[in-house]
């Protein structure tokens, strides 16, 4: 994470981080106050990238972040999120209230209780969350849609949830119910979860700049679920939106035609965090599709890490006999940065990427 | 049963094998200078050995030279000097009788060690994330693809997608002394929740139910 001088007290600020695993929003809102949206590490201090970032400008977390919102708990959205939540002590915290339901804690607390296995997953941070939030006797802000997370005191800038739909939600405490495990029944790494149900989908307006961020809320066809309950509200924003933080890392599965046509400006602002764990995303033609759609939009990072990893010579040696190929999955960690002028948001934004970011129509599937 | 490869068991052999008295064993026979004989000394008598089995390890190269673990008890058949002998007049602690003919002990000292979980599969490979253990990671930074032969056949059987194993790369020492490099996969067996755990996810999941309630 390199940083840029500290955004003026007029201008509002949105940094899309996304290493290839994980993903982190930081949005200046104006005045020194920031808003994080989700988690993700730095590749090169192994601390969250929304600290170290903070950090780097001078920012004191502990009084400049006044929102932190969990979009969902999938590992990539959560990564160092109980540091963060530490670091940020007068931060409102603010997740779907399906997390905080009886069914989900206890599928977190039972898959915690496994340590024979090194491998983590997102109810690893969630819990240590959950425990901070109690130690602090500090409730959640619930997001659900149509409700408003965040609101400056002079009213230039609000935070509104778009989602998840109350269907949404009834189905998420459903399926995970089922996902409680029994005695005798053998441990197992919490199963990766094929579908973002109760992602949190959201509509930033700073002045007259607005903002969707679409999380990794995905569409399935179906009435008063994803993007489909979205567009169907009638506390849909009036508004278009100037800048889109695409959808589930640029998926199929994450778009919608009603998303370009009823809440974006043609030819949006439009950025996307790659995702290159297990199926990789996005891919080409999910990537010729946005483009096609508007020429401004960009990745993150590469899809592939330039890093070269050294080993010692014999484990080298013992892979190439056994025809055995390993690829770091984490790029460094790249950002795409935004600005734009409260007073003059007609000039419209200042983009500059990090090294590892790059146009989406260079950006090559591995 | 397979027991699974747990990291504090490669660990330990990893210590074990800094303990080994294989480096003294070597620097022992070309020792000419007092201090260093005197320094071995105090270090070798460090490791509490009991007076009772007054045995210890030799390098590999004089195992393999004798081929043969002999006890010191015995009468001796040949003139190689004991490090009793070496560091007779050096030192006054208690004397300890060596032979330098044991067989060296088999172990495996890991080089790289993952723990990984299945992302996909194929006829011929899988798809794994990995966790770099060796180098202290706590979350997937490598993908491999692996050819399932490398499994063992009761292995193969379990595979699936989000089966957790371990692999380790490094050497295993032999009895004769040789060493052989080796790739190790083993599809952990995870133990079974138990009632207790369960409970006590229950009793937990109540405490922070309640706290979220408030709202």
């Amino acid at each position: 994470v390199s940083h840029s001088d500290h955004p003026a007290e007029n201008e509002i600020e949105i940094n899309i981080f996304g290493p290839g695993f994980g993903e982190c929003i930081i949005i200046h809102v104006g005045f020194n106050d920031w808003i994080v949206i989700d988690s993700c590490i730095d590749s090169s201090s192994g601390r969250p990238a929304a600290l170290v970032y903070l950090e780097g400008l001078g920012v004191d977390p502990a009084t400049a972040v006044k929102l932190i919102l969990c979009t969902h708990w999938h590992d990539d959205h959560v990564g160092g999120m109980s540091d963060l939540l530490r670091a940020c002590e007068s931060a409102r915290f603010a997740c779907s209230s399906a997390l905080t339901r009886a069914e989900f804690l206890e599928v977190v607390q039972a898959f915690n209780k496994r340590p024979l296995i090194a491998t983590t997953t997102g109810f690893t941070e969630i819990s240590k969350v959950f425990s901070m939030l109690r130690a602090r006797g500090q409730v959640p802000q619930y997001a659900i849609a149509d409700r408003s997370l965040f609101r400056s005191p002079d009213d230039h800038c609000e935070l509104k949830a778009l989602s998840p739909s109350d269907a949404e939600f009834h189905r998420f405490i459903e399926s995970i119910g089922k996902l409680i495990p029994q005695t005798a029944m053998a441990k197992l790494r919490f199963p990766s979860p094929s579908e973002n149900d109760i992602s949190v989908a959201s509509w930033l307006s700073v002045g007259s700049l607005c903002v969707l961020l679409g999380a990794d809320l995905e569409e399935h066809g179906v009435a008063g679920r994803g993007w489909t309950a979205v567009l169907a509200s009638p506390t849909k924003p009036p508004d278009r939106a100037t800048t889109y933080k695409i959808s589930h890392h640029g998926s199929i599965t994450g778009d919608h035609p009603g998303i370009w046509s009823e809440l974006l400006e043609k030819a949006p602002l439009a950025v996307l965090t790659p995702w290159n764990l297990g199926s990789k995303l996005p891919r080409d033609e999910d990537c010729q599709r946005i483009v096609r759609l508007t020429r401004s939009a960009y990745a993150t990072s590469r899809p592939e890490s330039r890093r070269v990893k050294t080993r010692q010579r014999a484990v080298t040696r013992t892979l190439r006999e056994a025809g055995i190929t390993i690829r770091e999955i984490e790029p460094r960690t790249g950002f795409v940065q935004l600005r734009a002028s409260l007073d003059h948001p007609d000039a419209g934004w200042t983009i500059s990427l990090s090294p590892e970011a790059l146009p989406l129509d260079q950006y090559r599937s591995a | 049963m397979t027991q699974p490869l747990r990291l504090s068991d490669l660990k330990a052999t990893q210590q074990l094998q800094e303990r080994d008295p294989e480096p003294l064993a070597s620097l022992f026979d070309g020792a000419k200078e007092s201090a260093v004989l005197a320094a071995l000394a105090k270090r070798w008598s460090e490791r509490k050995v009991e007076a009772s089995s007054q045995r210890t390890k030799v390098s590999p190269a004089e195992n393999r030279t004798e081929g043969r673990t002999r006890n010191t008890e015995g009468p001796s058949t040949n003139k190689i000097p004991t490090f009793s002998d070496k560091v007779a007049g050096v030192f006054t602690g208690p004397r300890i009788q060596v032979d330098p003919l044991r067989r060296v002990r088999p172990a495996f000292v890991p080089l790289q060690e993952w723990e990984g979980y299945v992302v996909a599969i194929s006829n011929s490979r899988i798809l794994a994330n990995l966790i770099d253990l060796t180098g202290g990671a706590e979350r997937p930074g490598e993908q491999a693809e692996i050819p399932i032969e490398e499994f063992s056949e009761d292995d193969v059987r379990k595979l699936s997608v989000g089966r957790v194993f371990r692999w380790a790369i490094g050497y295993q020492r032999m009895p004769s002394g040789t060493k052989m490099r080796v790739s190790q996969f083993v599809v952990r067996d995870l133990p079974q929740w138990t009632q207790r755990e369960l409970m006590e996810a229950k009793k937990e999941t109540a405490e922070l139910a309640k706290f979220f309630e408030r709202s």
